[in-house]
């Protein structure tokens, strides 16, 4: 090798030093001194827009504009990089995709939906990026990928769990029918109504599913009533659940019908009208106007302040508690911030109460925040002022229910 | 249990009958398909409801107001789709124009929810009533009963039109062949306008009497693949064919999810499509137009 100069000498010394520190401060991605960038893939158009925008937008946006205001966290800016995947399973892993490789974010808040999430799970665990708080109730997120994947909302299996119990104890009504979402979604509360189901000895009389967009469900209908069925529990999102009630509704089938988180909105309830009533469904978070609680106030002052022409709906309500415990996750993680140190963060996060739900305890092997729920019924409410027709709403039938054996 | 699905499969049928019929009614004038069919249908019942929101009370009187001003909106916004999207277009390949219709459609479900409406819901309750009326041990709603028979008296109307009147018969001598059309003295930029109105009009009159049924919300245009198949199933280019083969992929959607395996059942109609075309490639009453 040739001699090189001294002066050639000092410039590789430098360029090696240089790109040792470079290394350094590329170490996070979606971290600098400065800002927290978070990549969120949800429907924002398409069959569950409503949801795609309050619960992964406007929520957790409001909330970190708040923060943002007061500093951020550590010094550090919240950012939140969102797309949309209109609820389509190839879109969201290739939103994820980009998110992960060009946008390079910290980690991922809040994507939405079971089957979507579901079909980017493996890009999202090869690329060892933490997985916060998705926006979906599958029986999975909370239980099966630590150390990478944490859940703070009540899943469909607690919330069938729930249901279940209730519905035998109060009411004493032995024989289930299932209709659900032909897919991942529906499938999770089949499966977790049928498992707390069988705790009691009981198995489903009759299970029907339907296809994401149908309208007509008059013959799962028809044939859930003709095999005897007492109670229905509803897997669907509150496109399909609608026509469901109008149905029985109109055959006159005085069946009782149970509900979980997706049919947990006035959107539901609006859409079935006068075929509503009667229907119980479980909630995991206080509804909005339930001022007792401080965080409740919070996100009411948070949407009034930022987003003054938005409904302040439950949606948004649920997107701000994970985005507000995702930030008491970063505050814990401390200054020195990587997806190691913010996992540590969340996991040492003991009875932390972000003023709307149940406190919320993580830990190495506990990767699960609130499970509880309570159950509301759907009554006629006031009739509208200005054109004087009906009006339905949810009314609290129990207060908040831990579920049996989780 | 059989006639109870037939019954109320026809009334969905109905549905993807009219949107059928806007197919064929385009594609008889202007040999293009146009993508875009469910998202006409779902404009104007974005415009049926926000007028619905002005106007107090509910009663018979308001109703035939709106429908009849969904009625004109539509007329015009067909109109108005056809000379911005479509007569650029006019002599192109026809293809283009349906690639474009394909944008179109994207576009349309864009602006009704992030600029001019939004992503909720919605619903509006029919003049029709829903109050079910028990025939015979069979189940019919007002409701299911109008939009048959709404959608069968339209089809009586058009068939007479395109046969008897001039503007009819000049649609077909349109698509026929566009050149010899305009020699004959026929003004086929008027008949293009004309036709897009006319189609957007019955995807006007599906939307209103469908929403609640259908729910208005930017995926209402999902309803256009099943009003294509319902087309190609009564015979493509046929308006009784169109109604035919829409009512019956309704009924055959029903039967089948009462009485086939559910891994069959969503899809059973779409095989029975499958099925016809392979037997009878021009659809149950179609018949290949001879170019002239």
């Amino acid at each position: 090798m040739q001699r090189m100069g001294l002066g050639m000498m000092v410039l590789v010394a430098c360029m090696v030093v240089l790109l040792g520190l470079a290394q350094a401060y590329a170490a996070e991605p979606g971290v600098t001194d400065v800002e927290v960038k978070v990549g969120t893939s949800a429907g924002l158009t398409g069959p569950i827009a409503v949801w795609g925008n309050r619960m992964a937008r406007l929520g957790p946006q409001g909330y970190f504009k708040y923060i943002n205001e007061h500093g951020g966290v550590h010094g550090r800016k919240l950012e939140q990089v969102l797309l949309d995947d209109a609820y389509e399973p190839p879109r969201s892993v290739a939103n994820h995709k980009r998110l992960i490789e060009s946008e390079k974010v910290f980690a991922i808040l809040l994507s939405m939906g079971t089957p979507t999430v579901s079909a980017s799970l493996s890009t999202i665990l090869d690329a060892k990026i933490p997985l916060i708080f998705p926006a979906t109730g599958a029986h999975k997120w909370g239980y099966e990928y630590k150390p990478l994947v944490f859940q703070v909302g009540a899943d469909y299996w607690h919330m069938s769990a729930v249901m279940v119990d209730y519905i035998l104890k109060e009411k004493g009504l032995k024989k289930w029918g299932i209709f659900y979402q032909d897919d991942d979604y529906g499938k999770d509360v089949l499966n977790g109504t049928i498992t707390q189901l069988k705790k009691h000895g009981l198995e489903a009389v009759a299970t029907e599913t339907y296809k994401r967009g149908s309208i007509d469900v008059s013959g799962q209908v028809a044939k859930l009533k003709n095999a005897g069925v007492e109670v229905v529990m509803l897997g669907t999102v509150y496109r399909e659940g609608a026509p469901f009630m109008r149905e029985k509704e109109k055959i006159g089938w005085d069946v009782q019908t149970v509900g979980i988180a997706p049919t947990a909105t006035q959107t539901f309830v609006d859409l079935c009208g006068s075929s509503g009533i009667g229907h119980l469904n479980t909630f995991s978070n206080p509804q909005v106007d339930d001022v007792d609680r401080p965080g409740v106030v919070e996100f009411r002052t948070i949407m009034q302040k930022y987003f003054p022409d938005e409904k302040i709906s439950e949606e948004a309500l649920y997107g701000y508690i994970a985005a507000k415990t995702f930030v008491a996750g970063l505050q814990a993680a401390g200054k020195d911030l990587t997806r190691a140190s913010l996992i540590k963060g969340l996991e040492s996060l003991q009875d932390y109460d972000n003023g709307v739900t149940d406190k919320i305890t993580f830990s190495a092997e506990r990767h699960q925040g609130v499970t509880a729920s309570y159950i509301s019924k759907i009554e006629e409410d006031t009739p509208d002022p200005k054109t004087n027709e009906k009006r339905y709403k949810y009314t609290k039938v129990t207060d908040w229910i831990k579920p049996a054996g989780y | 249990m059989f006639l109870q699905q037939v019954i109320g499969g026809l009334a969905t049928g109905s549905i993807y009958a009219l949107v059928a019929l806007g197919f064929v009614l385009i594609f008889k004038a202007t040999d293009v398909v146009n993508f875009a069919q469910g998202e006409v249908m779902m404009v104007s019942a974005f415009f049926t409801r926000t007028v619905m929101g002005w106007v107090h009370p509910h009663g018979f009187l308001t109703w035939t107001v709106v429908a009849l001003l969904t009625i004109l909106f539509a007329a015009l916004f067909g109109a108005l789709l056809e000379r911005i999207i479509v007569r650029p277009l006019m002599n192109a390949p026809v293809f283009s124009v349906v690639m474009a219709t394909i944008g179109l459609s994207t576009l349309l479900i864009g602006l009704s929810g992030g600029v001019i409406w939004d992503w909720d819901t919605y619903v509006i309750e029919s003049p029709f009533s829903k109050k079910p009326v028990h025939i015979g041990g069979i189940i019919v709603t007002p409701l299911d009963a109008g939009i048959v028979a709404v959608t069968l008296g339209f089809i009586l109307v058009l068939t007479l039109y395109f046969k008897f009147t001039k503007v009819g018969i000049a649609m077909r001598a349109t698509q026929q062949n566009k050149q010899t059309a305009m020699l004959m003295g026929i003004n086929v930029k008027a008949i293009f306008a004309g036709t897009w109105a006319l189609s957007a009009v019955v995807s006007g009159i599906a939307g209103f009497l469908a929403a609640p049924i259908l729910l208005i919300d930017t995926n209402m245009g999902s309803i256009t693949i099943k009003g294509f198949a319902g087309a190609v199933l009564g015979g493509w280019g046929s308006i009784p064919g169109a109604i035919i083969g829409g009512m019956s992929f309704g009924v055959l959607e029903n039967l089948a999810t009462v009485y086939l395996p559910s891994w069959i059942k969503h899809v059973a109609a779409f095989l029975v499509l499958l099925g016809v075309l392979m037997i009878k490639p021009d659809g149950l009453l179609g018949f290949t137009v001879k170019k002239v």
